[in-house]
């Protein structure tokens, strides 16, 4: 008999310190931004030539920040994706290209950002990259999607293996002279769950992929994960139709 | 020829005529008032009445034949169950809402205008 797979998987030491890295960022970027809203205050404020000096320094270091925090949670999304079984290559393929191009994008922007010397050249950097951000939003969203996915297809694989290993214990058991009807039965059940689940999936693919989400529309994540929380929840049911099938053979 | 003594008037005659005519139509009518009074009592005491309770006899089911504890140390159906619950403690864990995933919440206008 097949013997099913449980093993987690394990997060490799390249996750975690990318993960340190994105906190990192992330905690800089959110300092910086503090900072900068504060010396921008006080130069609208005072309009002196310091108040100035200190809202263009301040205003360099929170669009750096905001370019390596975006750099760093496209590592992140690279290495979740790596580790995340299930996830098919061209898929994983095509989001290291996209990565590679916004990476390519943001060192364009960050060598334009460290010559800048004027609020208005800072106001257009900012420009630029929120023309680029729909794109960042939509590239980051997919890849989440991807995982999500992924995680959905690896418990449903799981699961698929768990009825071919029941057949075959019924099998043995009608081999042995046993009535098999009721595991036929919860077999019947259990796969309908399943098909549910599989349904609950091809809504959430569709979501984070499909026409709505091409055509520049914001991709609602909560919607794709409350669908997987569905499509998990018809999962459980079918395991849980399986063992009930198991309790009477086994005497429980 | 008749005595004029006992003789009754003729008026008084019809007199007592009228009067037990009257009386008769009021008895039928009670009588028919009561009947139907009686009849709609009696039926309206029976729909009060509470049916009395009756024992059904249930069929018995038929129970399919299970293999009893003859499979409990089998290991393949033990070891089968066994996966079947660490994976739905799997399905069970699974974390869908990861917020180390989930794009960061950036200002995305930043400007000094």
């Amino acid at each position: 008999m097949t013997s099913l797979s449980l093993t987690s998987v394990p997060v490799f030491a390249d996750y975690n310190s990318v993960l340190t890295d994105y906190n990192f960022q992330y905690t800089n970027y959110r300092a910086a931004y503090s900072r900068f809203t504060v010396s921008r205050s006080t130069y609208l404020t005072y309009q002196t030539l310091t108040a100035q000096n200190a809202a263009i320094a301040d205003f360099k270091t929170v669009l750096t920040s905001r370019n390596r925090l975006v750099s760093s949670y496209f590592d992140l999304l690279q290495e979740k994706m790596n580790i995340t079984p299930n996830i098919d290559p061209p898929d994983l393929q095509a989001f290291t290209g996209k990565r590679q191009s916004t990476k390519e994008w943001l060192d364009d922007n960050q060598k334009k950002l460290n010559n800048a010397l004027t609020i208005e050249d800072l106001n257009t950097l900012s420009d630029e990259f929120n023309s680029r951000y729909q794109l960042i939003q939509l590239d980051s969203l997919q890849a989440v999607g991807r995982i999500l996915l992924a995680k959905g297809a690896n418990l449903d694989r799981k699961v698929a293996l768990a009825f071919d290993k029941t057949q075959e214990v019924a099998q043995f058991l009608s081999a042995d002279g046993t009535d098999i009807s009721p595991i036929q039965r919860g077999l019947i059940q259990a796969k309908i769950k399943r098909d549910l689940s599989t349904d609950k999936a091809a809504e959430e693919k569709d979501l984070f992929f499909g026409k709505n989400a091409t055509r520049g529309n914001q991709i609602n994540l909560l919607q794709g994960q409350q669908l997987a929380i569905a499509a998990n929840q018809y999962l459980r049911e079918s395991v849980s139709y399986v063992l009930e099938i198991l309790k009477p053979i086994i005497g429980e | 020829m008749a005595d004029p003594l006992n003789a009754k008037p003729m008026e008084q005659k019809n007199y007592l005529l009228y009067i037990i005519a009257g009386a008769l139509v009021v008895l039928i009518i009670m009588a028919v008032i009561g009947v139907v009074v009686g009849t709609a009592l009696i039926v309206n005491f029976q729909r009060n009445l509470k049916p009395v309770a009756t024992t059904k006899v249930e069929p018995t089911p038929t129970l399919t034949p299970l293999p009893g504890k003859k499979y409990a140390s089998d290991s393949a159906v033990v070891k089968l169950r066994d996966e079947l619950i660490k994976l739905r403690t799997e399905i069970d864990t699974m974390d869908y809402f990861e917020a180390q995933i989930v794009p960061p919440s950036l200002d995305s206008k930043i400007r000094i205008e």
